[in-house]
Order: structure tokens, then sequence, then C-alpha cells
């Protein structure tokens, strides 16, 4: 990445020019800051869970196991990673049929229920017509179209807030897979879920329902939030870098530079504020008993909140004597939310 | 792994985009082939979408299905496809797929001239690939060009009448299937549900291209055809759609041969002969000058005419004189209408020739001897000025003259077979049968109605092999003299018979 961004605007290229102006204080970093992925809380971050969990599903796909799960507490950044994790697969298989449906919670599931909600995420634009025989048919094309387009025998569906679907989903998903199956299609299937779903699955094993345990739910990864310094510093580093964090697209602009840009013109890097980050979240943590991780909901909120401060000195409002990371962090809501610790061992299967 | 926003970015499309998706349906570009008709394309999305006709009309064109069963081009017709066309002229990507395999997006002058929606007209073969080309609609065309079999426009299995070449419940209701037997058009079928509709070896076998280039060859000359939909190509009493589209197809299939293989365009039901006659540009301009030139024309076309009368009544009288003769007491000429016809059983050829005479001649006399004072004889101001949109030689009014006359036989024999099967003819032309059937003949049988035999049509070709040549092909019926002479004798036998 070019330093010299603030120093020559017109002898540089065009990627460089568009640096000036975005880390110059006008208007155009002004309204950069109202659409930035950090203000909205957008951004997508590849955190270490992603990580390992990409290396999971990874696998899953080679050996065309029928289905994996991932567990994790509410705003642990299941729904980002997945788009994370989707975004990415093509990367090692390029083709690959990748569908994303988010199951829907209703007062009585049907069938006709579940596949509309399939079909709708799927963005089939017949999603809410016809029979239920019909509507599944629907679906079993969309997904041999999509395999026959591919060229592969496999094709992936994410599921998020997989805990919302009943026996009698998994069930149906199970039969639509053995159809696919009979015209030599395997369907890998990734949950993503809230610890609710194993309670389902003790439900299942108690049903003796093998079958569903087997092909959706035979060993429930969980999905960690930051639960070390170094896996905060990892996380840190991804908004120092442009290739993983930048905004605006094609300016070479990392996150952590739009907001500090003659800080981070001297050397300072968001990574480096780690430790006093992980320092307040111990500190927070602390005062409950029990191990503890940290969603990427609170991560994310109190690197914002710290970032924002400096954007506020930038506009003539300097912050008051304390620590700005302490604030930050219960700023973050983190210490208030139930559910922040959980336990690191995983349930036995 | 790169998590890289770079590399993530240039994933989205993958991340998003599913290839077997075209604006929310289920399509691959696959699927469709060649010269596809809009038939099978949107049978393969019905399918693939688990789709009623109801649910495919609505969400590809935002319109309802039309419940028309009457003639003429259907409100949803696949050979016609501009209505799927929104109010803005805009269409989805999807449903421009399907626009683009109608009949009329070749050729817009061509398409209902040539071919119909009326039924589905299908190759057995084709349809065994899940491919029908809208080719096929043309009624002209006896075979498919690619397998060589004869076009169908019925079940193999049952018989029924295929449905119409429209989106209609009917036609959607059974994709590839007849709607009354439910077996497969095509014997064996696609494979349906594992949406195997394409076939690579098919594509490449496909010479559809042929009527693709015919059209193309066709859209370049510049045709004048005043009187083409007014063109009969049946007996009377019948619409005749079918083999007026037939007998222009056989037209221009000689201006333009589709294909070397000749039976691969149906001959026309009543025979078509074509002639080429190059047309008259004077560099007059005086009027006095022209008017001269075409006083002169106007009698060598009298010439002409009562040369040709000469030959055949000469002929008629050597083997029926009886007939003649009898045909001058049993005609008569409605004095309203000029309508001449025979309550009476009458030989088809002396009625023919009477009938050809009454369209030609003003005052038509039906004595006998009428031959002996040619001085006479006056013709009719329309007949001679045919035909009227160009200026022609006295030989291709010759042609005009000849083709009337076995117009005009035709007209007879139909007569001759209608009113044979009507009961004891006899004296009683008030009957209703009898009066329906003289309703019916009523346009063909008067020159008041039409001055000119509507069997007969001509038009122009303009610039056909070079800038300034342009040339008037004249169509219609005529015969071999062997050919008439047959049916002379049986009448001839017949009628004996019933003198006797």
């Amino acid at each position: 990445m070019s330093t010299t961004v603030s120093t020559n605007p017109v002898s540089g290229d065009s990627s460089s020019n568009d640096q000036f102006f975005m880390l110059q204080s006008g208007e155009s970093r002004d309204r950069t800051f109202e659409i930035h992925p950090i203000v909205t809380n957008n951004a997508k971050i590849p955190t270490p869970a992603v990580k390992d969990a990409f290396e999971i599903i990874k696998s899953a796909i080679v050996h065309r196991d029928p289905g994996v799960c991932f567990v994790a507490d509410s705003r642990f950044g299941k729904t980002y990673g997945i788009e994370v994790l989707r975004q990415t697969l093509p990367q090692c298989f390029p083709k690959l049929p990748v569908f994303s449906v988010r199951a829907k919670d209703h007062d009585r599931p049907t069938e006709r229920s579940l596949y509309t909600d399939i079909l709708i995420d799927c963005r089939h634009k017949v999603a809410d017509a016809g029979t239920a025989i019909a509507r599944r048919v629907r679906l079993v094309n969309m997904w041999i179209a999509a395999a026959q387009a591919a060229g592969d025998d496999r094709m992936v569906l994410f599921i998020d807030e997989a805990q919302n679907w009943t026996e009698e989903d998994y069930t149906r998903i199970r039969d639509i897979s053995n159809d696919l199956a009979s015209y030599g299609i395997r369907m890998i299937t990734v949950l993503f879920a809230h610890p609710g779903l194993i309670s389902l699955r003790t439900s299942l094993i108690g049903g003796k329902r093998a079958d569903l345990i087997g092909r959706f739910m035979l060993h429930p990864f969980y999905f960690r939030g930051v639960s070390s310094l170094s896996e905060m510093v990892e996380v840190m580093k991804c908004y120092d870098d442009y290739k993983i964090s930048e905004f605006p697209v094609g300016s070479n602009i990392c996150y952590s530079q739009f907001f500090r840009p003659d800080a981070y013109l001297s050397g300072w890097r968001l990574e480096k504020e780690a430790g006093h980050c992980w320092a307040a979240f111990s500190s927070a943590a602390g005062k409950h008993s029990g191990k503890y991780q940290v969603g990427m909901q609170w991560v994310a909120s109190a690197i914002r909140n710290f970032l924002y401060v400096h954007w506020q000195t930038e506009h003539g409002q300097p912050y008051e004597a304390g620590d700005i990371w302490s604030d930050a962090v219960n700023e973050s809501g983190f210490e208030f939310t139930l559910g922040v610790t959980q336990e690191t061992k995983p349930p036995s299967p | 792994m790169n998590f890289s926003s770079e590399a993530i970015d240039q994933n989205m499309s993958n991340g998003h985009y599913q290839p077997s998706m075209v604006n929310g349906l289920v399509w691959r570009d696959e699927w469709g082939m060649p010269f596809e008709g809009p038939l099978t394309l949107l049978w393969k999305i019905a399918i693939a979408n688990a789709l009623t006709p109801q649910e495919l009309c609505n969400f590809l064109f935002h319109k309802k299905l039309l419940p028309q069963n009457a003639d003429g081009v259907h409100g949803r017709s696949l050979l016609v496809t501009r209505w799927m066309l929104d109010s803005n002229g805009e269409i989805s990507r999807l449903g421009d797929v399907t626009r683009h395999g109608g009949l009329d997006v070749f050729s817009a002058r061509w398409a209902t001239i040539l071919a119909s929606d009326s039924r589905i007209r299908y190759c057995e073969l084709c349809m065994a690939e899940g491919y029908q080309s809208v080719f096929c609609q043309i009624d002209g065309l006896l075979r498919c060009p690619t397998h060589g079999v004869l076009l169908l426009d019925n079940c193999k299995s049952c018989g029924s009448l295929t449905p119409r070449y429209a989106l209609s419940t009917l036609t959607m209701s059974s994709p590839f299937c007849c709607h009354s037997c439910g077996k497969l058009y095509g014997g064996v079928g696609p494979s349906l549900s594992s949406l195997k509709f394409y076939n690579s070896e098919a594509a490449q076998v496909n010479k559809y291209d042929i009527l693709n280039q015919w059209f193309l060859s066709l859209g370049k000359l510049e045709l004048f055809w005043p009187q083409l939909l007014s063109w009969q190509c049946c007996n009377e009493g019948k619409s005749g759609d079918k083999e007026r589209r037939t007998a222009i197809f056989g037209v221009l299939n000689h201006l333009i041969p589709v294909s070397d293989n000749p039976d691969y365009v149906e001959e026309p039901p009543n025979r078509i002969s074509i002639f080429q006659a190059n047309l008259v540009t004077r560099s007059v301009s005086a009027p006095l000058q022209k008017s001269r030139m075409w006083n002169e024309e106007l009698g060598q076309r009298t010439i002409l005419y009562l040369a040709i009368r000469r030959r055949v009544r000469r002929m008629l009288k050597r083997h029926h004189r009886h007939c003649l003769k009898s045909s001058s007491s049993s005609l008569h000429v409605e004095w309203c209408n000029e309508v001449l016809y025979s309550s009476e059983r009458i030989c088809p050829l002396a009625f023919g020739y009477q009938l050809w005479r009454h369209h030609f001649e003003i005052d038509i006399t039906l004595d006998p001897r009428e031959h002996q004072k040619p001085n006479g004889i006056k013709l009719r101001k329309e007949i001679l000025a045919w035909p009227v949109d160009f200026e022609v030689n006295t030989k291709a009014w010759g042609i005009f003259t000849l083709m009337s006359f076995f117009s005009y036989l035709q007209v007879a024999f139909n007569w001759c077979e209608r009113t044979s099967a009507l009961n004891k003819l006899d004296n009683n032309s008030n009957r209703a049968d009898f009066m329906e059937v003289l309703s019916e003949f009523r346009v063909s049988l008067s020159p008041s109605y039409m001055a000119w035999p509507p069997r007969i049509t001509y038009f122009e070709v303009k610039n056909i092999f070079s800038d300034d040549m342009n040339m008037l092909i004249i169509a219609g019926p005529i015969g071999k003299w062997y050919d008439i002479l047959s049916k002379y004798a049986e009448c001839s036998a017949y009628l004996k018979c019933f003198s006797e």
C-alpha cells in the first residue's frame, strides 16, 4: 500500500488519488463514512472460527459427507460467517452449486411452508404457488438443474437458524436429498444453529431417528467466538489489511486506515490495540463466572466504538480522559448480555 | 485459503448467481436448440418449474390465459409472439428466449400467411428429442428437414388431433404428450424428470436452418401480391385457409426452392400451375399514343380469346355435341345477379365452358350456333383489363384466359358433384338444400360478384435478376387435355344414358 498518499495526489494512479480524497477531511470522506461497513455494522471479517469452519466444510464437500453442523450462541456471527463461507467456497470449488436458506419458525410448520421458505431464499420466482407436490418438484428441479449446469454431482445447502426446523422438516429435507441422490446428486447440508439445536438432536436420538442424526447432525461443531488474545490479534489484523477489509472497493484503504489515516501512516495498527481490547473484555467478563468467549457482535461493536471515538476527535470533539477500550467494550453491551459465556466443550454426540 | 476481499468479490457472482436460474425460474440456455419453437421451450420451462399453464403465462409474461377457440390467430399464439411483450414493448430475458422462437421473428410478413396455430405440427423423431421447430407449423412443409419423415398433426397412438399451437390450458396441460391418451408424441421422450432436455447430437444434425435461410432469401425479394388473401385454393363452401397457405408456400417454393428434394413440399389440393411473364414497361407518355396502343392490345386479346374458345369448343363438339346442345336449354341466368346455373343434371364440361364464356362475354347467348357470328362478341371490360395493377403482354393475358377456363371447369365439376348428391333434383329449384348449394357457389357463378376467377392469383417480383427486371407470376389451375377428356368421356357416357 502506498504511504505517500497524503503528499502528492496528482502524480499517483487513480487509486492513489481516491485514497488522497478519501483520507482528507471533506465532503467525500464524510459521505463515505455514512456508508462504511463499520458504521453500518455490515463488516464481514473472516474470524478464526470462520476459517476453521471453512476447513471442516471443505473436507465434507470433498468426501461427500451428507452434512455438517455448527452451533453457536446468538450474535456470534453465524449469519455473516455463512456469507463469508459462501463467497469463499468457489475458490476451492469453482462450479459447485451453493444455496443458502434461513430456517423459519412457524406456528404450524407444513410441507408447503417449508418448500416456500426455501424457494424464496433460493430466489425462485414462483415460490408461493401450486400444491405442496408442485413446490417440492420445483425445488428438486431447481437443484438438479443447478448441479447439471455446474457439471458437478454435489450441491451445498447452508441452513441458518437450523434450530427452527422440526423433525418433520428434516424428514422432508432427507426425502429431497434421497430424490437428488436418485439422480446422482449428493446434497451436503451445512447447518448453523443456536444451541437449541442440541435439544432437537437429543430428542432425535431419543426417537431413534438415526437417519436424521447421521445425515444432518452427526458431529456438531462449536462455532466459537473470540476466545483468546491471539485470536483477537488475528481478528484485528483483518481490519488492518486492505486485502481483507477494503472500503471503498478498489481504494486500497483498510478499515482501520480510514478511521485513523494519520496514525496509520505513522505506523499505528489496530492489531496493536488487541491487548487493551482483550483486557477490557476480560475485565468485563470477569464479573461473571465461567469460561467465556466473546461473540463477534461485541468484538465488532467495541472496535466500532473505538474507531468512532477517533473519528469524532478528527471532527473536533476530543475524547475526555479515560480508558477508550473499557468504554468501547462497555458500550457494546457485552457485560450486560446474558449468554455471552459458554462452555467450550462440545456436547457428547 | 484466501479470505481477502478481492478474492471474495471476484466470487460474489458465483456465490449468488446460479447459472441454472433466469429471471427467478429454472432454465438453462442449453435446453433451447436452434430454431426451436416456443412450444417446446415453454413445455421445458413448465416442467422444470412445475408450473401450471396459468402460472406459466402469469409469471413469464404477466398475462392471463385466454379461453379462445375461435378461428384465426389465437390471442396467446406461439406462432406470432408479439403478445408476449408488455405495453412498453419490454420482456424478461427468459420470455425473450421463447419470443424469439416465434415465426414472426423470422418473417413478420409471412408468418400467418404460410403457417397457422390451429394445430401443433411435429416430427415424431424431433419430438422424441424434446424438440419442435416453429417451421413445422408451415402447412406446405410436408416433411421434417432433419429426419425426412412426414410431419404430423395428430397423435400416432390414438389419432386425436393435436391442440392449438398456443399457450392454452389444453396445449400446456400435458407437455410432450397427447392430451387425449397421454402417450408421448415422440414414442419415447426426453427424460423429463431428470431435466435432460438437451441432446448435442440432435443439435448437430438439425437442418431447420434451410428454412431460416429460405426466409432470409424471401425477405430480400420485393413482392407485390395484391390479392394474396382472396386467392381461392379449395372448392366452394370451404374456408380453404389451409389450402391457401399450402398453395402460397408451393408458389414461393417455386420461386425460391426450400430444398432440392421436392417431397418436402406439399402439393396444393387443386393443382396449381405457375407462369412467369416479364412486365411491360412502355416508354410512351403521350395519352393519345398510349390509348391507341391500348386499343390495339384489346383487339389482340379479343382475337386470342376467340381462338382459345374456338379450340375448346371444337374439342368439346367432337366428343359431346349432345351436352353442349342440352346445356343451352338447361342453363339459366338469373336476371338480378347474373348467376348462371342449372337446376337439372348437366355435363360439367359443357357447364364449365358456358360459365367461362359467361364471365368473359357480354350478353352471352347460349345458342350452340353462337360461334357462327363472332363479330357480335364483346368481352367484358374487367376481363380485358386484367390484371389492372400491372400492364402485361397478350401472352400473359392468354395464360390468364386459359387458367380461367380451367378454373370454371373446376367450379362446374364441383357443382355437379354437389348437386348430384341431392335427391331428386328435377325441376324443383326452390328446394332448401339446392338453394344452400347455390348460395355457396353464387360468387363463382356470376361475374357480378367477381369479375375474375378467384382461383387465379398473380404477383409482381421486383428486381428479381437485375435491378430493372420486374416479373409477374401468375398462378392458377391448368390441367392437361387428356385429363379433361377422360372426365369428359365419363360424363358423356353418363348423360347419354340419362337422356336415353
